[in-house]
Formats: structure tokens, C-alpha cells, sequence
């Protein structure tokens, strides 16, 4: 059952990705990115990792792509305005990320699989676990990463502030 | 670990320096902390402490480039105290990124865990996006903040990938354990997951082809975050990397020695040769920042632990010179109104010091001795060829002998006569301390280098 449940959710996450790129109306690839998100979340919970589950819809297909829509919709972008990309440009693009492909390809077909650890014995991926793990072995960049989201604040006001003198 | 806490307490006060209104006063938070900071840093030498089940490990050599990094901070804050007159509020919240750009740069020279790795890339390189726009009023400054922030991205998400891969071969992220493991580990996922990490550093350190970037972010950034980007950011992206590879990535050396190889022959001619035909100062410093990181490559060759020391003194010498450069062109740019290499012309006549230091400086680059940048130089090519990197060197040797051209190229304006020569341009006390200090600094290295080398 689970496996078929993974092969459907595969599937989704392939194909709305691909939709994503293909799309011509950027509304419709942000659309498309929702479900691709959620079908990854999916395979989260496949994972027994709930809360990475969770923290994924609610931070990504909520947050993060309610703003990407409403950046779309202020742009007004649709197919006509979309600027025409030379052929050169193109061409390159397609080689540079087919090469890419075909390396990884051709890497993961020498790849053999590793036993996995059965997803229903860990329970790595439970808030409980997961809190451990953050506060005992990844304290430090845990707590380190609030300098980073502080320089990203200071950032936006810097940026964003009238000019008062 | 007490330089990285304190450095971050240290922005943050300087955050609280602008809510106070401190103004131009404000750089004396974090100039006068950074000092402290150096201070701990002497204070902790010699201790080989590992910090939170081997998050950080502050060894010698974590601390020789933390301390790079935070003297280059304290001379670029020196200098800004002239250059920010009369700014408004929020040049304290400049002054706050800046630091905490420096809380990154620290977490890259010292991390042994790949998660740490990421982090201080990222703290690194996000308060510089930011000060790349700070400048809101020109175009510019906001293209090469946007060109920079989206690049960055991508680099930063290939490097996540690389890094998530090499934990799916090795099913750990620690540095020690990947060491350990890296030779038994058959599977092609390392292989690739060490390229892709190799990718990600050497967009950073603005390596060939990966370099597009780089002249256009240095030309629209305002003078004092380019400095900032060609000294620290780079210091701490060759720290970081050469950490990395020369640890834990040395068994996969297969993988990653030939690909290194030829873009540090691409990235030398690139880099220099393409600078012969720049005839704006900034993009020429851009440039010749990518013609250092191939120097700096030269090292990562050697897979030699020893060569740790050669890095640190051409990122010392490096530093010193570029920061001098900059500060001088600045000036004359202020005065000028543009930084084009004509503008430079006949400097000499009525600014005799700011033109002997710009040379002291552009001859330090080159590669001329008895200054510092002529034996970081011959340290590196030394123990290149110790390593059999023969053709390699000869490579490096060529283009430095570009390299010298267009250094003495745009110092010859300098000392040529003109009509046009720039009236006497006014150096306040700050700036004159940091021009002299980056003098005698780069004569010092010049006559003892050992001073540095051996330090690790």
C-alpha cells in the first residue's frame, strides 16, 4: 500500500514540477508549485516526519506562496509581456542543465541501494524527537541561526524604510 | 567560541547604537568591540577547543582567519568614519551587517560540521546582499544587489545539495567522520555531492567560469561593501573551503583534483587577462580579485595541510593591498566624481601620499619585492612545485607577469604628468592611520614572512 502511495506521490511531485517550468501563465505555475509542495509533504509523512510535514505547508505552500502570488498578480505578468529569450541563450540553457541531468543520471544508476531503516521503528521525524535532537546535538546552529534571521530583518527595515533626512 | 559570541553581542549593540541615535558616533561600538575581540583571539591561541559535539573547532587556523577577517573589519570601519559623514540613521544598521557578516565569516574559518558550513555561509552572505543595496538612490547599487542576492541563491541551494548528498553517501555531517568514511564509501552520490559542494565555493570565490558576477556586483556595490566583499567575504569563502578540502574531501580527491585543476588555469588567464582591458578602477580590482582566488587555488591543489599557512599569507598580503587600494580610490573617486583610470591621472603632483601609497599597494599585488604580496606569492608557487604541479605554476607565473602589466599600467597614470591632475585631495586622520598601517603592514610581511606562515 505504501509503496503505491509513493509511486502516486512521485508521480504528482514529477509532474507539477515539470508543469511549474512548462506552464505559460505564471499564475498557473504558481499553482502548480502549491501541489507539487504538497505532494512532497506527502512523502514526508510517508516518512514518519509529521512536523516537517506540517511546518512544510504551512511555511511553503502558505506563507511563502501566498506572497509569491501576490508578487505574480502586482507584476501583472502574463504570456505577452514575457520577454523573448534569444535562441543562443536557449540553446546554452539546455545543454547546461542536460548535462547536469544526465551526470546525475547516470551517478545514481551506479548507485546501489542502501537498506533503509524502516520508517515505522524510527520515530526521528515526531516533534518530541525532533526537539531533542535540535536543542541537544544542533544546538549551536540552532541558536546561531537567529543571527542570521536578525541580519535578514535589519535587512528588510534598511531597505525598506523612508529616507528621513 | 568566545570571538563568535562576542562578535555577534557586539552587532547587535551596534544595532543599538542607531536606536540611540548615535549617528557617526555610532562606528566606535563596534570598532572598540572588534578590538576586544582580537584580544580573545590572542587570548584563546594554542587552545584546540571543539565546541558543542564538534559543531566548531577553534584551532590555530580558525582563529589566524577569524582575526584576518575581523582586522580587515576594523580597517574598512576606520576608514568608513570618514566616508559616512554626514549619512543619516541608518549607518548604524550598516555598521550592525557588517558584523554579523563577520559572525559568518567567523563560523566558516572554524566549523567541522557541514550544517555549521551552510549557516555561516549564509550569515555571510545575506547581511551582503543587503549592504550591496544600501546605496537605494542609485540603480546601480540595486542591480548589483539583486544580481548578487539571486546568483548567491542558486549557488547557495547547489551547495545545500551537495551537502544533502554527501549525508546521503555518508550518513553524517561531521567533518572528522566524513574523513573516515570518505574512503570506504563507493558510492557515486559523494562523487557528486562533493562536486556540487566544490560548485557552490567556487561561485563564492568568484572562480572561472563561475565569475560572470563578479565585476558587475563589485561596480554597482558602493566603495566600501566592495572592499568589504573583495577582503572579507572572499578570506572566509577560501578559509571555508580550503577547511573542507583539505579534511574531509581529501579521499575523494578523484573526484574533484582534475576539474580544480583547469579552472585554476581558466580562472588565472580569465581573471587577468581580461583586467588588461578595464579601464574603470573597480572593475579592474574585480578583476584582479579573481586572479588572486586563482593564486589561492594554487594551495587547494597541494592537498597538503601545510599549505594552510601560504594561504594565510597571501589572504594577509591580500587583504592589506586591496584594502589600501580601495581607500585610495575612494578618495579620488569622491574628488573626482569617477572612478575611471583617467581620473587617476597625475595624482601624483598634488597628492604625493595617497600616490606612493596606491603604489606601495598596486606593487604589493604585482607581485614585486620586497613586499608582501612577492613571497605569499613564491610560498605558494614553492610548495605548488614541491607538490609536482609543474605545468600549473608555469601557468600562475605567466599570469602574474600579465598581472603585472596592467597593475603598473594604472600605476603609471598615477605618476604621469597631466593638466587634468586632481586638485589636493583632504585625508582625514582615520583614513591617513589605515593607508599607513597597510603600508607598514605589507613592508612587514614583506621582510618577514614567517611571522605568518608558520603562525599555523
Amino acid at each position: 500500500m505504501t509503496e503505491y502511495i509513493f509511486y502516486f506521490l512521485s508521480f504528482v511531485s514529477v509532474l507539477t514540477a515539470l508543469l511549474v517550468i512548462s506552464a505559460r501563465n505564471p499564475v498557473h505555475s504558481v499553482l502548480y508549485l502549491i501541489l507539487c509542495f504538497f505532494s512532497i509533504a506527502g512523502h514526508y509523512i510517508l516518512l514518519n516526519a509529521q512536523f516537517l510535514a506540517i511546518v512544510h505547508i504551512i511555511v511553503y505552500s502558505g506563507a511563502i506562496m501566498v506572497l509569491f502570488l501576490f508578487v505574480v498578480m502586482l507584476l501583472n505578468m502574463n504570456a505577452e509581456s514575457e520577454p523573448k529569450k534569444p535562441m543562443f541563450a536557449k540553446l546554452s540553457a539546455v545543454i547546461a542543465g542536460g548535462s547536469l541531468f544526465l551526470v546525475i543520471v547516470t551517478a545514481l544508476k551506479k548507485a546501489e541501494m542502501v537498506p533503509v531503516i524502516s520508517p515505522a521503528e524510527s520515530e526521528i521525524g515526531l516533534v518530541k524527537n525532533l526537539g531533542k535532537v535540535l536543542f541537544n546535538d544542533f544546538l549551536l546552529p540552532f541558536e546561531i541561526t537567529s543571527v542570521l534571521f536578525l541580519s535578514a530583518m535589519v535587512g528588510a527595515v534598511l531597505l525598506g524604510k523612508k529616507e528621513l533626512d | 567560541m568566545k570571538a563568535l559570541i562576542l562578535t555577534s553581542v557586539i552587532g547587535i549593540a551596534t544595532l543599538f547604537a542607531g536606536v540611540f541615535k548615535m549617528r557617526n558616533n555610532s562606528v566606535w561600538v563596534p570598532l572598540l568591540g572588534l578590538l576586544g575581540v582580537m584580544l580573545t583571539i590572542v587570548a584563546d591561541w594554542n587552545t584546540n577547543i571543539s565546541w558543542y559535539n564538534n559543531m566548531v573547532r577553534f584551532d590555530n587556523y580558525a582563529l589566524a582567519f577569524s582575526g584576518i577577517t575581523i582586522a580587515a573589519l576594523i580597517f574598512i570601519l576606520t576608514i568608513s568614519i570618514d566616508h559616512y559623514k554626514g549619512a543619516g540613521n541608518s549607518i548604524a544598521d550598516i555598521y550592525g551587517l557588517m558584523v554579523f557578516s563577520v559572525v559568518g565569516a567567523i563560523v566558516m574559518s572554524s566549523f567541522s560540521n557541514l550544517a555549521m558550513l551552510f549557516i555561516g555561509v549564509e550569515i555571510l552572505s545575506i547581511p551582503v546582499y543587503i549592504l550591496a543595496g544600501s546605496n537605494r538612490r542609485l540603480t546601480s547599487s540595486n542591480e548589483s544587489a539583486l544580481k548578487y542576492f539571486l546568483m548567491g541563491s542558486f549557488a547557495s541551494g547547489i551547495l545545500l545539495f551537495g551537502i544533502a548528498l554527501v549525508y546521503g553517501a555518508t550518513q553524517t555531517l561531521d567533518l572528522d567522520q566524513i574523513a573516515l568514511l570518505g574512503p570506504t564509501v563507493q558510492s557515486p552520490m559523494l562523487t557528486i555531492g562533493v562536486l556540487m559542494v566544490l560548485s557552490g565555493f567556487l561561485f563564492k570565490i568568484a572562480a572561472a567560469p563561475f565569475h560572470f558576477w563578479a565585476p558587475d556586483v563589485y561596480e554597482g556595490a558602493p566603495g566600501l561593501v566592495t572592499a568589504f566583499m573583495a577582503t572579507i567575504v572572499k578570506t572566509a569563502a577560501f578559509a571555508a573551503f580550503f577547511r573542507l578540502f583539505s579534511t574531509a574531501f581529501v579521499s575523494e580527491e578523484s573526484a574533484w583534483f582534475k576539474v580544480l585543476w583547469g579552472i585554476t588555469a581558466a580562472t588565472l588567464l580569465a581573471g587577468n587577462l581580461t583586467a588588461l582591458f578595464q579601464t574603470k578602477m573597480k572593475r579592474l580590482l574585480a578583476y584582479s580579485s579573481i586572479a588572486h582566488a586563482g593564486y589561492m587555488l594554487l594551495a587547494m591543489l597541494t592537498l597538503n595541510k601545510q599549505a594552510g599557512g601560504a594561504i594565510l599569507l597571501y589572504a594577509a598580503s591580500y587583504t592589506l593591498a586591496t584594502i589600501a587600494v580601495f581607500a585610495v580610490m575612494l578618495l579620488v573617486s569622491e574628488a573626482q566624481g569617477s572612478d575611471s583610470l583617467a581620473k587617476f591621472k597625475g595624482l601624483r603632483k598634488n597628492n604625493p601620499f595617497l600616490a606612493v601609497v596606491l603604489a606601495i599597494a598596486l606593487f604589493s599585488m604585482a607581485g614585486i619585492p620586497p613586499l608582501a604580496g612577492f613571497f605569499s606569492k613564491y610560498y605558494l608557487f614553492a610548495i605548488a612545485l614541491k607538490s609536482n604541479l609543474f605545468y600549473i605554476v608555469i601557468v600562475a607565473i605567466v599570469a602574474s607577469i600579465i598581472g603585472a602589466w596592467y597593475y603598473l599600467k594604472s600605476l603609471s597614470m598615477a605618476f604621469l604628468d597631466s593638466d587634468e591632475a586632481p586638485e589636493k585631495i583632504e585625508v582625514g586622520l582615520p583614513t591617513r592611520i589605515v593607508l599607513i598601517a597597510c603600508v607598514i603592514g605589507a613592508l612587514i610581511l614583506g621582510i618577514r614572512p614567517d611571522l605568518i606562515l608558520h603562525l599555523i
